[in-house]
């Protein structure tokens, strides 16, 4: 029971609950999951819940020159990132695994993804 | 997918202690079930192999999960928080419980046999079958559970790992007992009717788990892409030397060619190394299944 979803949607892990065993990590389709090397216990991105509990953005966020990322509140028509899922083209990642994904990506093309793919996989060699 | 979208490479879980916890798991679940031959089934032929057996299973049993204490990082809590957090929809949670009854009845059943006691002997042998069925075929189950793993993703795993199990729970034993008859009794003399015997069960099951891996492997090559890559990985990919050479000709076919012809069979050399040689090919194939099964990136 280490893994749990607060009821903002932001998946967290208990520190207290999990041991540390990884199978998470294999399971996960995304493979975000990585063992702290530290506390022996899985992380991973929690959109830096602590910031986000004060009303800051998550770092990467505010951080970004470019503006890249955006975070809001989904269930607000009005916030930023509805607007853009409303009037972008927008793709959610591995959709058929069920996990009911809410990090959106603008233009991101399945030809872009195979093209990178052909490059990258070098392991049938 | 991390390593596509963000150029991060996924961080491999530690899967050779994984695989050591499997391969015990099976052996012992192996020897149970010969052990079961004659106690619970009632095949006279094989009680000489019920007690060898049943020590077997149990000290191997005992074994097995210190490799998996040993690959999670917080042991202590892991036992802990199993029953402190109780989640009864979590595969693990049956594992964990499965790794604590079968060794309990598996000692009790091996004290009611050493006591000679057959009424009771059959009955923990009886419920200890559907025990050693369900904590090896749990290993399997649980790598199929790893829904994001195509390699692993099928409901033929618990099987295959049922039968690897049993073929290699069975060399153990044809070993073990001819150790135990040339070194270990006043005749010195090897039981050669059980060890035949043995050994055409070793045969017949190894037919069959050459054929699950057949099947297997075609639907592998035939399914989507992540699947079919997988397959050309552990066929002609950097897996290849583990998945062809040592878990399918040396850990499969050359055993099976031993112990199906006569002759290779009577020779008691080509009989003990066939037994190795599965049981080595059998090791292989736990490495290549949790470590192979994982390691490729996924789409």
């Amino acid at each position: 029971h280490a893994a749990y979803q607060r009821e903002d949607g932001i998946v967290m892990v208990d520190p207290h609950r999990c041991v540390g065993c990884r199978y998470c990590m294999a399971a996960c389709p995304y493979e975000v999951r990585y063992i702290h090397p530290q506390k022996g216990i899985i992380d991973k991105c929690d959109f830096c819940s602590h910031r986000v509990d004060e009303g800051l953005q998550p770092a990467c966020v505010e951080a970004c020159p470019t503006s890249a990322r955006i975070f809001g509140n989904l269930n607000d028509s009005q916030s930023e990132v509805s607007r853009l899922i409303a009037t972008k083209a927008v793709q959610n990642l591995k959709t058929d695994m069920g996990t009911g994904p809410r990090v959106y990506y603008i233009g991101l093309d399945q030809a872009t993804m195979e093209i990178k793919r052909e490059v990258e996989f070098v392991w049938d060699k | 997918m991390g390593q596509i979208v963000y150029d991060v490479h996924y961080q491999t879980t530690t899967a050779f202690l994984i695989s050591y916890y499997f391969y015990l798991t099976g052996l012992s679940a192996g020897s149970f079930m010969i052990s079961t031959l004659s106690y619970g089934f009632g095949f006279e032929k094989f009680k000489p192999a019920g007690k060898i057996g049943v020590v077997a299973a149990v000290l191997l049993l005992l074994l097995a999960p210190q490799f998996l204490l040993m690959q999670v990082a917080w042991p202590i809590k892991s036992v802990w928080n199993h029953f402190v957090y109780l989640n009864p929809i979590s595969a693990m949670t049956y594992g964990a419980f499965l790794l604590m009854l079968y060794p309990i009845n598996s000692i009790i059943y091996g004290i009611f046999m050493f006591k000679e006691n057959k009424k009771w002997t059959k009955f923990f042998g009886t419920i200890g079958i559907p025990l050693a069925l369900a904590v090896h075929g749990y290993t399997g189950w649980i790598l199929a559970l790893g829904v994001a793993r195509d390699y692993w993703n099928t409901g033929l795993m618990p099987i295959v790992f049922l039968f690897s199990a049993m073929v290699s729970g069975i060399s153990m034993m044809i070993l073990l007992i001819m150790i135990r008859d040339r070194f270990f009794t006043e005749s010195h003399e090897i039981n050669y009717d059980l060890i035949y015997a043995l050994a055409k069960i070793l045969g017949w099951l190894l037919v069959v788990d050459l054929f699950l891996v057949f099947c297997d492997y075609s639907v592998l090559l035939y399914s989507k892409l992540e699947g079919q890559e997988v397959a050309h990985f552990m066929l002609f990919g950097r897996m290849s030397f583990g998945f062809v050479v040592m878990e399918n000709l040396v850990g499969k076919i050359i055993p099976l060619i031993i112990v199906m012809v006569p002759k290779f069979r009577e020779n008691n050399y080509l009989l003990i190394l066939a037994a190795i040689m599965n049981m080595i090919g059998i090791l292989a194939m736990r490495i290549v299944t949790v470590y192979g099964g994982q390691v490729l990136p996924l789409m």
